[in-house]
């Protein structure tokens, strides 16, 4: 189990059009609507935001892994937006974030959800990582630098 | 005799957004994994962490994959996947904290919590009021020492 496993292309978005932090969610949570494993949208959006609200997941070094374990998701999903100009998370840091990886999954996923989140945060350490997914042309560049790092 | 009277009351709390470095650091010097409870402002119980659950931060995600499949040698103990700092303040309570899991209401005789906790194969449990107010935590070997005492054995 590998976060390309469940990153398709279509619930990347190259470009984000949202200039802050709700509309960025907003706008990668459309994105993952295809998914069909949406179950309730709105409330997917607000769990997501309630859990920032406890804390924020902007972790610095211009990442934001915002995330929600709900019963507004079946199984698990995720999603990727990348802002070239950057978005005010409150992050850790202060700085603005430019990578946001947002994650869903069924509260029955504890394990899953834990694994993958531990998996992807080590992924982005790797500034290498990050700079393929900055430089990314694409949504498909996006996920074969995600494949590439993953198998090293 | 009634649950309230053996449940031990003198738990450590936490609040769901407590971070998973201040989760650390709390229960730091325990030598066993506790069973914390997780509670709201009105101190109603709206979760439970096993730490076990944080072995999972520290295994890579194949590991489940490859345990059902019989023929593979999986070293359970391997911890290939280093956590990184970032996951000190990125994880909080409320990302691992396990919302489904039995209670003992106060006031329930200790035979159904005994047996409530048998068939549930856990051997604490969180004991709230009628209002799901969280009261303490009662162990199995509680209810056993106590049906000793109630013999005369002790």
């Amino acid at each position: 189990m590998k976060v390309s496993d469940y990153l398709r292309e279509d619930f990347c978005i190259k470009d984000l059009k949202s200039d802050n932090k709700e509309d960025a969610i907003k706008e990668i949570v459309d994105s993952l609507d295809k998914s069909g494993k949406l179950l309730d949208k709105d409330k997917f959006i607000s769990d997501i935001l309630e859990r920032e609200n406890l804390g924020s997941t902007g972790i610095g070094n211009g990442i934001a892994i915002p995330h929600a374990r709900t019963n507004a998701v079946r199984g698990f999903i995720v999603g990727f937006g990348k802002s070239n100009p950057g978005i005010d998370f409150k992050s850790l840091d202060g700085n603005k974030v430019n990578l946001v990886f947002l994650m869903g999954a069924d509260p029955s996923e504890l394990n899953l959800y834990l694994r993958l989140l531990a998996e992807l945060s080590k992924l982005l350490m790797n500034s290498y990582f990050r700079q393929s997914l900055l430089s990314a042309k694409n949504t498909s560049e996006i996920i074969e630098a995600i494949k590439k790092f993953e198998s090293v | 005799m009634q649950i309230a009277d053996i449940t031990e009351k003198k738990i450590i709390k936490v609040k769901r957004s407590l971070t998973l470095r201040e989760l650390l650091n709390l229960f730091k010097g325990f030598h066993a994994l506790p069973l914390i409870p997780v509670v709201d402002d009105a101190d109603k119980l709206i979760g439970v962490v096993f730490l076990e659950n944080l072995i999972d931060l520290l295994r890579p995600p194949q590991t489940k994959l490859f345990r059902k499949i019989p023929f593979m040698e999986i070293d359970e103990d391997s911890f290939d996947l280093e956590p990184i700092p970032s996951m000190g303040e990125l994880i909080i309570v409320d990302d691992i904290m396990e919302t489904n899991f039995i209670t003992i209401n106060a006031k329930d005789s200790l035979e159904n919590a005994y047996k409530t906790m048998r068939l549930s194969k856990k051997d604490r449990a969180p004991v709230v009021d009628d209002a799901n107010r969280f009261i303490g935590i009662l162990g199995i070997f509680d209810i056993i020492w106590r049906m000793f005492k109630e013999k005369e054995v002790v």
